[in-house]
C-alpha cells in the first residue's frame, strides 16, 4: 500500500504561517525566557503512518503498544513536554506526515532552529523509496538551518523481520541515504541508525541514546559511573529515568540488549508492585530499592537516586556479600549526583554567558574517586572478559 | 456577503485539502466558466474529492430574485481564490485547532486583510475504518471583510453546527449499522487487516448519495441568507445586538418583505381597495379574546414591542391589521415575516416571524401572540403580555375602542374611523414636536386637549414624527 503525492499542493505558504514560540505556550516562553530556550527540542519526522505517535505515546506516556492501533492520525503538531527529571528536559514535537513542512512557505528557521535532534522514522515494513527522499530533502534542509542538530534515523516496525532482513534494510537504507547526501555536498554530516520497535526495548534503547546526546553532563555521569562500578564490584549499571525508562547515562562497558531489558522490567516490576501497596506517587520514592536474584549467579540491585532517577546494578551473586561498602559508593555516587545537579541549575541562571563548566565536574569526580571504598579488586579482570563475552 | 464557504477534510493519505467550495456568482455568467475544462484534482481519492450522483463537477442554483448564482466545485473557479481556499484549508485543519473543542467541534476565528479573514469550524465525523475511528473535517467561511464576519459570527455558527451535527449523526448511524456484526475494536486487536487502500468519502460515511447536494444547499443557504442580514442592517446602521443608536430614528424606508409574503402583499396591494373593506380592527378583536384586544392596540399605540408569531399565510392578516394602529410615517417600525432572530432585538416594534424562529419569552416589554396550530382552550391564538394597562386609557385608544364596538358602523366605515382618529392624532405630536420648551408644550396641551393619560403615546410617537 502506496500513496503517490509528490505533488502535494502546499505550496504558498507566507513565512509567518507556522507555529510561534507563542502559540504553544505564551506564557511559559515570556515568563521564563532562558529555560524554554535551553530545553532541546527532539522532532519526530517521517512519512504518515510510520509510527512517530505511536513512538512517542508509548515511550513517554506509558502506552501500550496495542492500544497504538488506535491511535488517529495526527493533524497538526503536537508538542509535548517532557519534564522526568534535572537531565530529563525536553520538548518533542509530533509531526503530521503527510504535511511536508521543509516547504519554503513554512518557516523552516522556526522549525529547526531550537532543534537538537531530529528523529525521522521509517516504516521497515512498507517500501521506503519516499520516505527516504523526504529525509534527504528533511536533512538537506535542517542542516542548513541549524548543522548542530542531531540526525537520528529510526528504521522501525521491525518487530517479525528476520535479523537478516533487518540488518540488510539497515545496510541498504544506510549505504544510499549516505549516498545521497554526498551526492548533495554534505557527506560530513553523520546520521546514527536505529533499529526500533514499540513492541520490544528496542524503542527505549534507541531514544535512550537520542537524549543522552542532548545531555551536556553525560560525559561526567559516565565518568561517574565508571569510577562508581569497579570500585563497587558490579557488572553494568544503568541510571534510568524512572517514568519513560529511558536510560540517560551507563559505564562505558558495551551496552547488551538483554541486560537493558532485564533493567527495564526490574524498574516496571518495582512501580507495580509499590503501587500496589501504596498511591501511584508515591510508588517511587527516597526509600525504593529492590534486589533480584536470578538462577544464573546474577544479581540485579535498584536503588532511588533522585525523584526521577534510579540506578540498575547488574553484579555477581559473589560480589554482593560486601553490600555495605556497595550501599556506600552508592551513597557517594548519589552525593555527586545532586552536585552534579547543582551546578546545572547554578549554569542555568548564569546562562547563556556561561557554558557547561567542565573543571567543576572534574573536581567532583577526583572527589568521588578518593571517597569511595574498594570491594574485590581481584574480580575486576574476571569481570572483564564476562562483559566483552556478552557482546 | 461576500463569502466563500468550503468543506475541508484532513485525509489519512494526503493531508489537508478543501473538497467542495461554494461562492456567490454575482455579474461573472455561469456559461463564461469553462467548468468542464476545470481539472478535477490529480489525487485518486475518494476522500479528497467530491461526487454527484449526476457525474457533473459542479453543482449551481440561482436566486430569481436577486439573479445571483451559487457554485459550487472542488476549487474555487477563481485563481485567486482557490489559493487562498487552500491556505485556509490547511489551516484551518492543521495549526488553527481549538484544542479545548475539537472534539465537539469548536470554532476559531483566523486570518489577515491578505489571505482572507476566515472562521474555521472543525469537526470529527465517525469512520470505523480510519486509525483513530474518525475523519477531521472543517467547513470555512472566508470573507474579506473582517468586521462582517465577526458580526455575523453567531449566525453563520449556529448554521455550521447544524450542518455539521446533520453529517455526524448520519455518520454515527452507517458506524452502528456497521457494529452490529462485530467490534471494529476486537477485530483490529485481532491483526486483521483494517485500512483499505483509500479511505472513504463522506458519500460512503453517511451512507447519502445525495450528501454534496445537501451541502450546496446549505451552504447557497448561508451566503443568501447572510446577505439578507447585511441588507437589512446596512440600512438600519446600526448592529442589532448592540444598544440601539440614541437618535431611535430608523431611516426613512419603506417595509421590507421577504420572499415567502412577497406574493401575498402583491395581491394585497393589487386589491388594496376592496381588501381595505374587509380587515379592520374588528379582524384583531376576532382573533384574540376581548380583554386581549385593548392590551394589543395599547401597546400597539404606546410603543412595546410586540411579536406575531406563526405561518406566513396566518399572521399576514393580522398584521395589516395592526399597521392601522399607526400613521404612515411609522409603518416603517413593522417588520413582516422577519427571517432573523436579530431582527427581533432591533429596534422594529411589531414583528411577525414563522414558527422556526426563536423569540424571547413575554414580559411587560414585550408582547407576544403566538398563532398555534392545535387549539388551545377553544382557541388557536395565545396571548402573552406581563404588563398591566394604565386605569385612564389615552384619548385615541378609547375612541378607537368606541368605534370598534359601533355596532352601526360597517367594515369601510371603521377603516375610514380609525383612519380620522390616527390622522388626528398624529398631527397633535407633530404640533407638539414644534414646541420648543416646556411651558410652550403645556399651554399646548392644554388646548389641544392631551391629557397625563395620552403621555405615553406621545413619548412614543413623537420619536418617530417629524
Ligand atoms: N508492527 C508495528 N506496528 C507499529 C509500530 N509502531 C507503530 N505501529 C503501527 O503503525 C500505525 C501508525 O502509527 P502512528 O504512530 O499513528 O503513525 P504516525 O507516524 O504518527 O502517522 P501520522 O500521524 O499520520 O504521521 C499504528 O497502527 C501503529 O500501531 C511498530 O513498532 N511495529
Ligand atoms: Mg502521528
Amino acid at each position: 500500500m502506496s500513496y503517490e503525492d509528490d505533488d502535494y499542493p502546499v505550496d504558498t505558504f507566507p513565512k509567518e504561517y507556522e507555529y510561534t514560540a507563542y502559540d504553544q505556550d505564551g506564557l511559559d516562553v515570556n515568563a521564563l525566557p532562558s529555560n524554554s530556550e535551553t530545553k532541546p527540542r527532539i522532532l519526530l519526522m517521517g512519512l504518515r503512518r510510520s509510527g512517530k505517535s505511536s513512538i512517542q505515546k508509548v515511550v513517554f506516556h506509558k502506552m501500550s503498544p496495542n492500544e497504538t492501533l488506535f491511535l488517529e492520525s495526527t493533524s497538526k503538531i503536537v508538542k509535548d513536554d517532557i519534564n522526568n527529571s534535572s537531565f530529563v528536559q525536553f520538548q518533542i514535537w509530533d509531526f503530521p506526515g503527510q504535511i511536508d513542512f521543509i516547504e519554503p512557505t513554512f518557516d523552516s528557521d522556526m522549525i529547526f532552529g531550537g532543534c537538537g535532534a531530529l528523529v525521522f522514522v521509517i516504516d521497515a515494513k512498507d517500501d521506503y523509496n519516499e520516505a527516504l527522499t523526504k529525509f534527504k530533502n528533511t536533512v538537506i534542509k535542517a542542516y542548513k538551518v541549524n548543522p548542530n542538530i542531531k540526525f537520528e534515523v529510526f528504521i522501525h516496525k521491525v518487530d517479525g523481520i528476520s535479523d537478516d532482513s533487518k540488518m540488510e534494510s539497515q545496510r541498504d537504507i544506510h549505504q544510499r541515504t549516505s549516498d545521497d547526501l554526498s551526492e548533495a555536498g554534505l557527506n560530513k554530516i553523520h546520521l546514527s541508525f536505529h533499529l526500533t520497535s514499540i513492541y520490544d526495548h528496542s524503542i527505549f534503547e534507541a531514544f535512550s541514546k537520542v537524549v543522552q546526546k542532548l545531555i551536556s553532563q553525560l560525559p561526567t555521569l559516565e565518568n561517574l559511573l565508571n569510577i562508581f562500578i569497579p570500585n563497587s564490584g558490579i557488572e553494568k549499571a544503568f541510571l534510568f529515568d524512572v517514568v519513560s525508562k529511558i536510560y540517560i547515562a551507563t559505564d562505558s562497558s558495551p551496552v547488551d540488549m538483554q541486560a537493558y531489558e532485564l533493567c527495564c522490567d526490574m524498574i516496571d516490576m518495582v512501580i507495580d508492585l509499590s503501587s500496589i501497596y501504596s498511591s501511584e506517587e508515591t510508588a517511587f520514592d527516597s526509600g525504593s530499592s529492590s534486589l533480584i536474584k536470578l538462577n544464573n549467579n546474577t544479581i540485579l540491585y535498584l536503588r532511588e537516586v533522585n525523584k526521577f532517577l534510579a540506578l540498575v546494578c547488574i553484579l555477581r551473586e559473589e560480589n554482593f556479600n560486601r553490600q555495605g561498602v556497595i550501599d556506600y559508593n552508592f551513597i557517594c555516587f548519589r552525593d555527586a549526583i545532586s552536585q552534579v545537579f547543582e551546578l546545572r541549575m547554578k549554569s542555568q541562571k548564569l546562562a547563556p554567558l556561561q557554558e557547561h563548566n567542565e573543571q567543576d565536574d572534574h573536581d567532583l569526580e577526583d572527589n568521588l574517586v578518593m571517597a569511595m571504598g574498594r570491594t574485590h579488586l581481584e574480580d575486576d579482570n574476571s569481570m572483564m572478559s564476562r562483559t566483552q563475552k556478552l557482546t | 456577503m461576500n463569502a466563500v464557504i468550503a468543506l475541508c477534510h484532513f485525509c489519512e493519505a494526503h493531508g489537508p485539502c478543501a473538497i467542495f467550495c461554494t461562492q456567490t456568482l454575482r455579474d461573472t455568467k455561469i456559461e463564461d466558466l469553462q467548468l468542464d475544462q476545470q481539472q478535477h484534482s490529480q489525487k485518486e481519492c475518494s476522500a479528497c474529492n467530491y461526487t454527484t450522483t449526476t457525474g457533473r463537477n459542479n453543482i449551481y442554483s440561482k436566486d430569481t430574485e436577486s439573479g445571483a448564482t451559487f457554485l459550487s466545485t472542488q476549487t474555487s473557479v477563481l485563481p485567486e481564490v482557490a489559493t487562498l481556499v487552500k491556505q485556509a484549508a490547511v489551516r484551518s485543519l492543521s495549526c488553527e485547532i481549538n484544542t479545548n473543542k475539537d472534539k465537539d467541534g469548536g470554532f476559531v476565528f483566523f486570518g489577515d486583510s491578505a489571505r482572507g479573514h476566515v472562521l474555521s469550524h472543525t469537526f470529527r465525523v465517525c469512520d470505523l475504518q480510519t486509525r483513530g475511528f474518525y475523519q477531521l473535517f472543517s467547513i470555512i467561511v472566508l470573507m474579506k471583510d473582517k468586521y462582517f464576519l465577526l458580526n455575523i459570527k453567531p449566525f453563520l455558527a449556529e448554521h455550521l453546527k447544524k450542518i455539521s451535527s446533520e453529517l455526524q449523526a448520519a455518520a454515527q448511524r452507517t458506524k452502528e449499522a456497521e457494529e452490529v456484526n462485530y467490534s471494529a475494536r476486537q477485530r483490529r486487536l485481532s491483526g486483521a487487516q483494517f485500512l483499505m487502500p483509500t479511505p472513504r468519502s463522506l458519500v460512503e460515511l453517511t451512507c447519502e448519495q445525495n450528501v454534496f447536494a445537501q451541502l450546496h444547499s446549505h451552504f447557497a443557504w448561508i451566503l443568501l441568507a447572510g446577505s439578507r442580514f447585511l441588507t437589512e442592517h446596512v440600512t438600519f446602521g446600526n448592529l442589532p445586538w448592540l444598544p440601539p443608536q440614541s437618535s431611535g430614528r430608523p431611516p426613512a424606508q419603506r417595509l421590507t418583505y421577504n420572499s415567502s409574503t412577497l406574493p401575498m402583499i402583491e395581491k394585497y396591494e393589487e386589491s388594496i381597495d376592496d381588501q381595505e373593506e374587509f380587515f379592520s380592527l374588528r379582524h384583531i378583536k376576532q382573533v384574540v379574546r376581548k380583554d386581549d384586544f385593548a392590551n394589543v392596540c395599547y401597546c400597539a399605540l404606546t410603543g412595546v414591542k410586540i411579536i406575531v408569531r406563526g405561518a406566513p399565510e396566518r399572521t399576514f392578516n393580522f398584521m395589516m391589521c395592526l399597521k392601522k394602529l399607526l400613521p404612515e410615517p411609522m409603518h416603517n417600525l413593522m417588520r413582516i415575516d422577519a427571517q432573523h432572530q436579530h431582527s427581533i432585538s432591533s429596534e422594529y416594534k411589531i414583528i411577525s416571524v414563522s414558527n422556526d424562529i426563536a423569540v424571547p419569552v413575554a414580559s411587560s416589554s414585550v408582547f407576544r401572540i403566538d398563532f398555534l396550530d392545535e387549539h388551545l382552550n377553544g382557541h388557536d391564538v395565545s396571548v402573552k403580555w406581563q404588563g398591566e394597562l394604565p386605569r385612564k386609557l389615552p384619548d385615541l385608544m378609547v375612541k378607537l375602542q368606541r368605534a370598534v364596538e359601533e355596532k352601526t358602523f360597517t367594515e369601510l366605515v371603521l377603516n375610514k374611523q380609525t383612519k380620522v382618529h390616527i390622522e388626528e392624532w398624529k398631527n397633535k405630536v407633530k404640533c407638539l414636536n414644534h414646541a420648543k420648551s416646556t411651558s410652550v408644550q403645556t399651554k399646548l396641551k392644554k388646548v389641544l386637549g392631551v391629557q397625563p393619560q395620552d403621555q405615553p403615546l406621545i413619548n412614543y410617537w413623537s420619536t418617530h414624527l417629524h
